[in-house]
């Protein structure tokens, strides 16, 4: 083998960052899982749900006789590939001040377990409104969003991005419609939104996490020439 | 094998994070930097001296009418066409067009375009002299052999360097004789993602020098040394990394063009990007130098890492997991497997339409762009090559791929680009 590749470059940093995501989650997953549902739980108590652990990452919740279920934090709706990704990309791959990278890597990590089990528990809260609310009320609350952002995809003066989600944020509410009308069941709203809102939330609040540890690393962004 | 597949997937997730990143920053600066070009304003003056510098081998389809084109663009200029060693009518034909012609012989020739490169700057450096050019004022092109620069490059570069500390100014390229399906597709990458990235990375004036509409100041080019251009595959990548660790700026003129011929045939477009993976791959080792310089702003020095880790980083490990994805999808739609995703069996059209917006909305985006500034294509036609575009992907890949086994090996022989011959029509109207 060429001796290039045995000295610590680019391409090996690469290598190390990413067998450290693969292999971590292989290792860690069951206790982020653990992790954040721990954390979950002390939330939703925190909000008024009734909550009780069964296992290390499944609970029960319930709110009144109109909202109960059992949950599963599994390892890939836990924070880890995003924190081992954190990691990986702090320790191996960006250079700079190592102070930097630490605080930096350190926020994004917190903010990102913070944000990952926020969105875990608006899966709950939107199954218990769907509950609690009648179906008229459950459909405004739904219709409403959506039209703002189908206004926002139309309207001229709004910048691509905003526009590309807005369009899936309103896709989103109308998915949910969908299954109010169909037959307002609250856990059919529950799993559309955990399938379709989940994946895009995780790797959005990531590719966040990402843009927030390189400008902690650099400094604000430049201005134009 | 659950839990294998999750840990694939966390892999994906932070390619596509990391990917996402680097596309939201580009396009919001891509785009206000298009916004914010023109034309450019200035003319040449007195003090201001264009000299372009074509490194041929074997180039007798194409470099007369380069010539001629540029002779009738910049009148003033001087034009020296660096013949390789062609074992065709490369020199003469440039000599009759007006160029000033500088033969390498072998075994110094055929050695790779920076050595050729260097060989003409000598004899720049000479001319200058004798002149008495201002190297300050002094702006050195260097084409491809079958470049053409857009009616407005030269006022358009000319007001780039306006700025004293910008040592480079590249234009964005676009694909000339664009018959087939591969040649459209190349300017779909060229004129969209490529030309919206290099307007981008005008913010952190980290612009990447190409080998074709790049333009340097001489006295930018004197600093490296005598021999400013590498050995390197990617001689141009090399050039800029260095201008930038001597504290010179790094720009883009967005408003106006180079166009070029794109390869026709796959296996050429193969040969065409390993050779520009390889160079880009040996190159980013220079990443640490620029981390260790005070002259370089941090900016610079982490936009270009993050542009230099995108082989190894980002495209590779992405070829697996995309394609991973793409094959568990179609097995479960063939009804061959569940897919283990979230520890359920999710309905494999909510899958897929994960996997479809994460994969095809930011081409669609540029698709957008890419039909808004071209004046041959409608949004229906860009948005289909869009699609096509993430499947074109696949020999980029494969090319990355190819690049990393040359690397393992050791092999670095310069496979060079062959030229098409072009219809008069279509060189009268680029010129």
């Amino acid at each position: 083998m060429n001796a290039r590749l045995l000295i610590p470059s680019i391409a090996v940093r690469s290598v190390l960052a990413l067998g450290f995501v693969f292999l971590g989650y292989v290792a860690l997953h069951e206790r982020f899982a653990a992790f954040d549902a721990a954390v979950l739980r002390f939330g939703l108590d925190v909000l008024g749900f009734e909550t009780a652990s069964v296992g290390p990452s499944n609970l029960t919740v319930e709110a009144g006789g109109k909202f109960s279920i059992y949950a599963i934090v599994t390892g890939a709706c836990s924070s880890a590939a995003g924190v081992l990704g954190i990691v990986a990309v702090t320790v191996f791959l960006l250079p700079g001040a190592a102070w930097r990278r630490v605080v930096g890597g350190g926020v994004a990590a917190t903010v990102f377990v913070a944000f990952n089990v926020a969105r875990i528990a608006s899966i709950v809260l939107l199954g218990w409104w769907l509950a609690v609310a009648g179906t008229a009320v459950s459909v405004i609350s739904l219709l409403a969003p959506a039209l703002v952002c189908a206004a926002l995809v139309v309207y001229r003066r709004s910048g691509m991005l905003l526009r590309l989600s807005a369009c899936l944020v309103g896709g989103l509410f109308v998915v949910l419609l969908i299954d109010v009308v169909r037959g307002h069941d609250y856990s059919a709203g529950m799993i559309s939104y955990h399938a379709l809102a989940g994946p895009v939330l995780t790797f959005g609040a990531l590719a966040v996490a990402i843009m927030f540890l390189w400008r902690s690393i650099v400094g604000p962004a430049p201005a134009p020439p | 094998m659950g839990t294998i597949f999750n840990a694939v997937m966390a892999v994906a997730l932070l390619l596509l994070a990391w990917g996402f990143a680097q596309f939201v920053l580009w396009y919001r600066w891509g785009t206000a930097e298009l916004r914010r070009s023109g034309h450019g304003r200035l003319r040449l003056t007195e003090s201001d001296r264009f000299v372009f510098m074509i490194a041929c081998l074997d180039e007798e389809l194409v470099i007369g009418p380069t010539v001629e084109a540029l002779r009738l663009l910049v009148p003033s200029a001087l034009v020296i066409v660096i013949d390789d060693g062609s074992d065709d009518r490369t020199g003469e034909l440039a000599a009759a067009a007006g160029a000033t012609v500088v033969r390498r012989e072998l075994p110094s020739a055929r050695i790779g375009k920076g050595p050729a490169l260097n060989h003409g700057f000598q004899t720049l450096v000479a001319i200058a002299c004798e002149r008495g050019f201002d190297s300050e004022r002094t702006i050195v092109g260097v084409l491809d052999a079958d470049g053409r620069l857009s009616l407005d490059a030269v006022s358009a570069v000319l007001e780039r360097f306006d700025r004293p500390r910008v040592g480079g100014v590249q234009l964005p390229v676009r694909i000339r004789n664009k018959r087939t399906f591969l040649a459209r597709m190349q300017d779909f990458e060229f004129w969209g993602m490529s030309a919206i990235a290099q307007m981008a990375r005008v913010r952190t004036r980290s612009v990447s020098l190409g080998g074709n509409g790049q333009f340097t100041r001489l006295a930018a080019l004197e600093s490296i040394g005598p021999a400013p251009w590498s050995r390197a595959l990617t001689e141009d990548l090399s050039l800029g990394i260095e201008m930038t660790l001597r504290g010179w700026e790094l720009d883009c003129a967005s408003g106006a063009w180079v166009s070029q011929q794109g390869v026709e045939t796959v296996r050429a477009l193969l040969r065409q990007r390993t050779r520009w993976y390889q160079g880009h791959m040996l190159c980013a080792h220079k990443a640490r130098q620029l981390w260790e310089s005070p002259d370089v702003p941090r900016w610079t020095a982490l936009e270009t890492t993050v542009y230099l880790l995108s082989p190894s980083f980002v495209m590779l490990p992405w070829s697996i997991a995309f394609t991973l994805g793409l094959a568990a999808v179609v097995a479960n739609a063939a009804g061959l497997s569940a897919i283990p995703f979230d520890g359920t069996e999710v309905n494999v059209l909510q899958y897929a339409a994960f996997w479809y917006v994460l994969t095809f909305v930011p081409p669609v985006v540029m698709a957008t762009l890419y039909a808004r500034r071209s004046e041959d294509e409608g949004m229906l036609g860009s948005i289909l090559k869009a699609h096509a575009s993430v499947f074109y992907a696949y020999v980029n890949m494969a090319a990355g791929w190819r690049a990393l086994g040359r690397i393992v090996l050791g092999r670095r022989t310069w496979e060079k680009t062959r030229r098409v011959q072009e219809p008069a029509l279509e060189l009268e109207e680029a010129a």
